[in-house]
C-alpha cells in the first residue's frame, strides 16, 4: 500500500527486459517541503526511499517482503522546484539465491540515488 | 493472482539466465591457469588451480613450475583460510593483497555478504567497482579504493565462447597478476 500518496505522481511505466522504467512527477508543493527545508526545499531521502520501497511493493503486485535495503546512495541533492521528474529503473534480479532489486533515480544524464532491496 | 506470479517467476528466471554472466568460474567447476604475479619487479610464475566450489568456497593452490606447492588458500563465509604458504607469499601484507585480488580476478566478492548491486555499480569492501559488460559478458572491473588510493582494474580477454586471459593491473604500483587457462571449464 502506497502511503505516500501525494509525494508524489506516477506518469508513466514501462517494462524492461529485467524490471521496469518508471517516470515520476514530484509535487513540489508537498507539505513536506515546508520543513525539510524552509525555503529551500529538498526531497527527504525517507521520503525517496518509501517512494522506491512503494513502488518495488506494487510492481510485485505486494506479493514479495522487503526485508531490507542493503545499501542507499544518494549521489545528488533534489530540489523539487528545479527537477521534478524523475525516472526510476528497477531491475529485478536473483544473485545466489537472493531475490533483489537495484532502482536508480535519475533525471537527464545525472543520477540522483541508487538503491539495493532485498527481498525475504 | 498464483498465475501471474507463475508468470513473474519465469520471467524472472529466463531474464536471469538470458542476462548478464559475473561468473567468471561457475560453481562446481575448476580451472587450471598459467599464473604470472608480478610484485614490485619480482615475477613468479607457476600454476593456480582453482575450484568453485557448490557451497561457494573457493579452493585456491599455487604450483611452481616444478610442481611444488607455493600457496594454498581457502576461502568460505567471507574469510580466508591460508592451508600453506612459502614465506616469499605467507606474509601478511602480501598473503593478503594476494588473496584480495584472487577475489577480484575470479568476481567471486559477489558470494561476499559484504557485496551490494548497484546496477551499473557495485560495492564490496569499501571499494566501488564499475563493471563494464561486452555482449552480456563482464569485459572489466575498475577498483576504486579509497581516497588516495591507486585504482586497480580486472580485464577479461574473451575468445568465441572461454575467457582467454584474466589480468589484474594497478594504476601506480608494481603488482600485476596475469591468468592464462590451460584447460576448457
Amino acid at each position: 500500500m502506497a502511503t505516500l500518496t501525494t509525494f508524489y505522481k506516477l506518469v508513466s511505466e514501462e517494462s524492461t527486459e529485467s524490471g521496469f522504467n518508471l517516470n515520476i512527477e514530484l509535487n513540489k508543493e508537498h507539505e513536506v517541503y515546508e520543513g525539510h527545508f524552509p525555503g529551500k526545499p529538498v526531497a527527504p531521502g525517507a521520503a525517496l526511499t518509501q517512494m522506491v520501497l512503494d513502488e518495488a511493493m506494487r510492481l510485485t503486485n505486494g506479493e514479495k517482503r522487503m526485508t531490507e535495503f542493503r545499501q542507499i546512495k544518494f549521489l545528488s541533492v533534489i530540489d523539487p522546484t528545479q527537477v521534478n521528474k524523475l525516472k526510476l529503473n528497477f531491475d529485478f534480479k536473483e544473485r545466489n539465491g537472493t531475490e533483489m532489486f537495484v532502482c536508480i533515480g535519475s533525471a537527464g544524464e545525472t543520477n540522483y540515488f541508487k538503491l539495493n532491496g532485498i527481498f525475504g | 493472482m498464483k498465475a501471474f506470479l507463475l508468470i513473474f517467476s519465469l520471467l524472472a528466471i529466463s531474464v536471469q539466465l538470458a542476462g548478464q554472466q559475473v561468473d567468471v568460474l561457475p560453481r562446481g567447476k575448476e580451472g587450471i591457469y598459467k599464473a604470472e604475479f608480478n610484485i614490485r619487479g619480482t615475477k613468479i610464475n607457476g600454476f593456480l588451480a582453482v575450484k568453485h566450489k557448490k557451497n561457494n568456497a573457493l579452493h585456491v593452490s599455487f604450483i611452481s613450475p616444478m610442481g611444488n606447492n607455493l600457496l594454498e588458500i581457502q576461502w568460505e563465509n567471507g574469510k580466508w583460510k591460508k592451508v600453506y604458504a612459502i614465506d616469499k607469499l605467507g606474509g601478511r601484507h602480501i598473503f593478503g593483497m594476494m588473496a584480495e585480488e584472487i577475489l577480484l580476478l575470479f568476481a567471486h566478492y559477489q558470494y561476499d555478504d559484504k557485496f551490494v548491486d548497484l546496477g551499473n555499480e557495485w560495492t564490496w569492501n569499501k571499494k566501488t567497482l564499475l563493471p563494464v559488460f561486452e555482449n552480456d559478458n563482464l569485459a572489466s572491473v575498475k577498483i576504486i579504493g579509497k581516497r588516495h588510493r591507486p585504482s586497480k582494474t580486472v580485464n577479461y580477454e574473451r575468445g568465441e565462447q572461454d575467457i582467454e586471459k584474466l589480468s589484474i593491473n594497478h594504476q601506480g604500483f608494481a603488482f600485476s597478476i596475469i591468468l592464462e587457462p590451460l584447460m576448457k571449464k
